[in-house]
């Protein structure tokens, strides 16, 4: 069964779509990670599977109970750290985790120590004091010192220092170990690629792709840079070749993953002296997705300019 | 202080007048337009009419509480039969505007973010400070000509018009003065904006004081103020006298008292970092106590704070009119027509406080059942609700807090009245149930406060006052002075709890508690249903 299933979400503010359709499935035991670009949707579809928000049309599913009409049954079993961490100013960041921790069902006094201790977080301070990065310990610790099967992470390293940013991925990979589920989302792309098992990424308000790193990776170009004894030639005569440049015995180019057999062949014709293949990084499928939008604003730029 | 510490003020002026573009033209023309109408309206009074509504008044601590003094030759005209009633309402609405003017442009920026933004640019230390009174006291002057001529254009005599409108405009600066003092101490703009609206009430009911231990003129005709009304910049305002006296003068008092106001206000933004108050937060304790963990727990944690800051003036002005009751007996004997009606004013006159009172406290209880909206509008619910806990149970422990609280209110305000007039055992028991009966009426009101909030979040604070400010105009106090309509007054929740114990039925009591909580559960299921508005 499914942790989290959502089919063809869509909700409406007004006249404004935010989400149009959008399907997820997260296994047990498995971490998505939810990327997408400011406001894409990823805030508004969490706040939906919490039953926080209604969705317009669509159904979300978290653990076989409906979203909004179980909110409250499926809340014992989760624990959520917001993208924007709001505390009550004049409560101390351990009344607040012992608060949290209390509400969701129970707390484990030694856990809450020992991630305190990680986390190098002073609990006796005020709410109001703490920076943005603190606010957002004091929700993870809640989150983690809880006993529960499914975590809800909202950008949930956009505020930590990379030190931090370890202690968190630790803390996914030990829930990960526990056989939790992980829904997690964000715009910065190492968090994703070391931790997730599957990844869905969205734009305005889509899903535009989902799958494993390497799926997606495979659907996307190799950069190939090959140096060779003899000159190169006909290389552009082969489909599915991109950003081709040949200078003497130096080339250049991408390639989509299923032409790499043809190009070798084609190849080994000149003499190789030296080959290196690049899988695309996250980056570059970030890029992908959202490179049309790129492409706009540099053609605005270049408008506004003449 | 050097020159460059108040670098920048011309772009900031012109910062809060583009943000302010609607706002501050709609409080302007808001208020000279409802000093037109108002002026206009009672140009059709006959002088009997307003002799008969002057006696009424003016031989009622009760009523008192909200009319000007007024001297016995100067009744029949208009004009000072204009300042007699709405004198207090004017000089509330000029001391708000001016308020929310100076907390907007200074704590409100500071809470979002926006100062420190602007700060980090070409900006002297005082330069916010600055720029927000040099807006508030504008307004205000622009204002005060405003008022004069909505006064003049209803057909009032020039001289008188200027004199009032001005003592309106100077009582706004005062609290221009009193906001930017607000604004240092707290670290939010709710904070700021409550401990100046606290500073409201204060100088109304020490003016309050003074008006009800003055002397009634013979045969009830007017009043005159006792000396408690010179320690409340209202009391400046009212023994301006305006189209009688015309004391010019004492404007010399408010700028007297502006200069120390805004210095120290000055002298607090240097001892403060950007973004904080002026007491440094202190640490807590790394653990919660056991009586935190709960919906019903963090409720209560989370508005004692409000509740404890009420309680102290609540009790005090307890105290202060029960003293004056005793007082009260004295000031009477004189006048031989009226005894009788006064005797009986006299007689109930505990019981007229708790009535005002109650409507005064019925603030807090919106107040305090607004603490929803902030802890949903960009604060914790969120994370609050994505836990197990029920979005009923979380609305109800905060109702229940604001409704506890405020019987607490009001029955320390009836102990404290006992106390001070050194009533009786059965009188005080009576006190008490009278307190708790006027309770209902605040219910009702808040059953309405909380559908508000569940069918319409998002302007939930606007209207939650204008029903509050309606149910107040509306009720007993007001409602007869305003010569409102009855259809009117009997939408006040106000006008059907009674307001001496021979008037009070019990099933006028219980359906007002039944009104509140059909209108509560309306707004309890509406939340329930309702996205949350983040």
């Amino acid at each position: 069964m499914n942790v989290v299933d959502v089919k063809n979400l869509t909700k409406y503010y007004g006249k404004f779509r935010a989400l149009n359709e959008v399907n997820l499935k997260i296994k047990q035991g498995e971490v998505l990670g939810f990327l997408g670009p400011n406001g894409a949707g990823k805030t508004t579809t969490i706040r939906i599977l919490l039953g926080l928000l209604r969705s317009s049309e669509g159904q979300a599913k978290l653990f076989g109970k409906d979203a909004w009409e179980d909110a409250v049954e499926i809340h014992r079993q989760l624990a959520y750290v917001p993208g924007d961490v709001h505390l009550w100013p004049n409560l101390t960041g351990g009344e607040v985790i012992d608060l949290f921790c209390k509400l969701r069902g129970g707390l484990d006094d030694i856990r809450r120590e020992k991630l305190i201790k990680r986390f190098d977080l002073d609990p006796t301070k005020k709410c109001k004091t703490y920076s943005k990065g603190n606010r957002q310990k004091v929700a993870l610790i809640a989150a983690f010192a809880s006993d529960v099967d499914l975590f809800i992470l909202d950008e949930p390293t956009s505020g930590l220092d990379p030190l931090m940013s370890a202690v968190f991925q630790d803390c996914v990979s030990k829930a990960k170990e526990d056989g939790k589920t992980v829904l997690m989302s964000s715009h910065i792309l190492a968090d994703v690629e070391k931790l997730c098992d599957r990844i869905s990424i969205i734009r305005k308000g889509e899903i535009a792709e989902t799958g494993t790193l390497s799926e997606l990776r495979h659907m996307t170009q190799m950069s190939i840079e090959v140096e060779t004894g003899k000159a190169i030639v006909g290389l552009e005569q082969i489909k599915g070749i991109d950003n081709l440049s040949v200078e003497g015995l130096k080339a250049r180019f991408e390639i989509n993953s299923d032409k790499i057999d043809e190009v070798m062949r084609h190849l080994a014709n000149f003499n190789i002296r030296f080959l290196t293949s690049t899988p695309p990084t996250l980056e570059e499928l970030f890029m992908r997705h959202y490179g049309d939008d790129l492409v706009d604003l540099n053609q605005a730029s270049e408008r506004s300019v003449s | 202080m050097k020159r460059n510490d108040f670098f920048g003020i011309k772009s900031l002026v012109g910062l809060a007048l583009r943000r302010d573009r609607l706002k501050l033209p709609l409080w302007l023309v808001g208020i000279s337009l409802m000093i037109l109408s108002i002026v206009h309206a009672y140009a059709e009074f006959s002088a009997q009419e307003m002799k008969d509504m002057i006696i009424m008044a003016a031989a009622n601590p009760g009523m008192r509480l909200f009319v000007a003094p007024i001297s016995m030759g100067v009744i029949g005209d208009i004009g000072t039969f204009f300042l007699f009633r709405m004198s207090f309402i004017i000089a509330i609405m000029v001391g708000i505007m001016s308020i929310q003017i100076v907390v907007r442009h200074t704590r409100h920026n500071e809470e979002t973010g926006c100062a420190e933004l602007l700060s980090s640019t070409v900006l002297g230390r005082y330069a916010s400070l600055t720029a927000a009174l040099i807006v508030a006291i504008c307004a205000n002057i622009i204002l005060s000509f405003m008022m004069a001529f909505a006064m003049i254009a209803g057909g009032l005599p020039a001289g008188g018009s200027f004199v009032a409108g001005f003592s309106f405009g100077a009582f706004g600066i005062i609290f221009a003065g009193i906001a930017a003092i607000c604004v240092q101490l707290s670290e939010n703009s709710r904070g700021s904006s409550g401990l100046a609206s606290m500073a409201l009430a204060f100088v109304f009911l020490i003016n309050a004081v003074g008006n009800i231990l003055g002397k009634v003129n013979a045969g009830g005709l007017g009043y005159e103020s006792a000396w408690p009304v010179w320690l409340s910049p209202l009391g400046w305002v009212q023994q301006m006298h305006a189209y009688d006296e015309n004391n010019w003068w004492i404007l010399i008092l408010f700028v007297v008292l502006l200069v120390p106001l805004v210095y120290s206000a000055f002298i607090l933004v240097n001892r403060r970092d950007i973004g904080r108050g002026i007491l440094a937060a202190k640490p807590g304790p790394g653990d919660a106590p056991k009586s935190l963990l709960s919906p019903l727990g963090l409720a209560w944690r989370l508005q004692r704070g409000a509740l404890l800051g009420w309680m102290i003036p609540i009790a005090l002005f307890a105290l202060i009119f029960g003293g004056a009751s005793q007082d009260f007996g004295e000031t009477i004997e004189g006048v031989e027509m009226f005894e009788q009606v006064l005797a009986a004013a006299a007689e109930n006159f505990g019981f007229m406080m708790i009535s005002v009172m109650s409507v005064i406290i019925s603030i807090y209880t919106m107040q305090s059942l607004l603490r929803k909206r902030t802890e949903e509008d960009g604060g914790p619910l969120e994370a609050v609700l994505a836990t197990p806990v029920k979005r009923s149970t979380w609305m109800a422990s905060h109702i229940i807090c604001s409704v506890v609280g405020t019987l607490i209110l009001l029955v320390i305000f009836a102990l404290g009245l006992a106390v001070a007039s050194e009533a009786t055992s059965s009188q005080t028991i009576a006190y008490i149930k009278m307190a708790l009966y006027q309770g209902s009426g605040i219910i009702a009101l808040a059953g309405c406060i909380i559908a508000v909030y569940g069918l319409l979040p998002r302007i939930s604070r606007t209207l939650s006052w204008v029903v509050v400010m309606f149910a107040m105009l509306a009720g007993p106090f007001f409602g007869a002075l305003l010569d409102l309509p009855e259809g009117l007054q009997e939408i006040s929740p106000f006008s059907h709890v009674g307001l001496v114990p021979a008037d009070i039925t019990a099933s006028g009591i219980i359906i007002l508690i039944i009104v509140g909580v059909l209108l509560g559960a309306i707004g309890m299921v509406s939340f329930n249903r309702r996205n949350l508005s983040l």
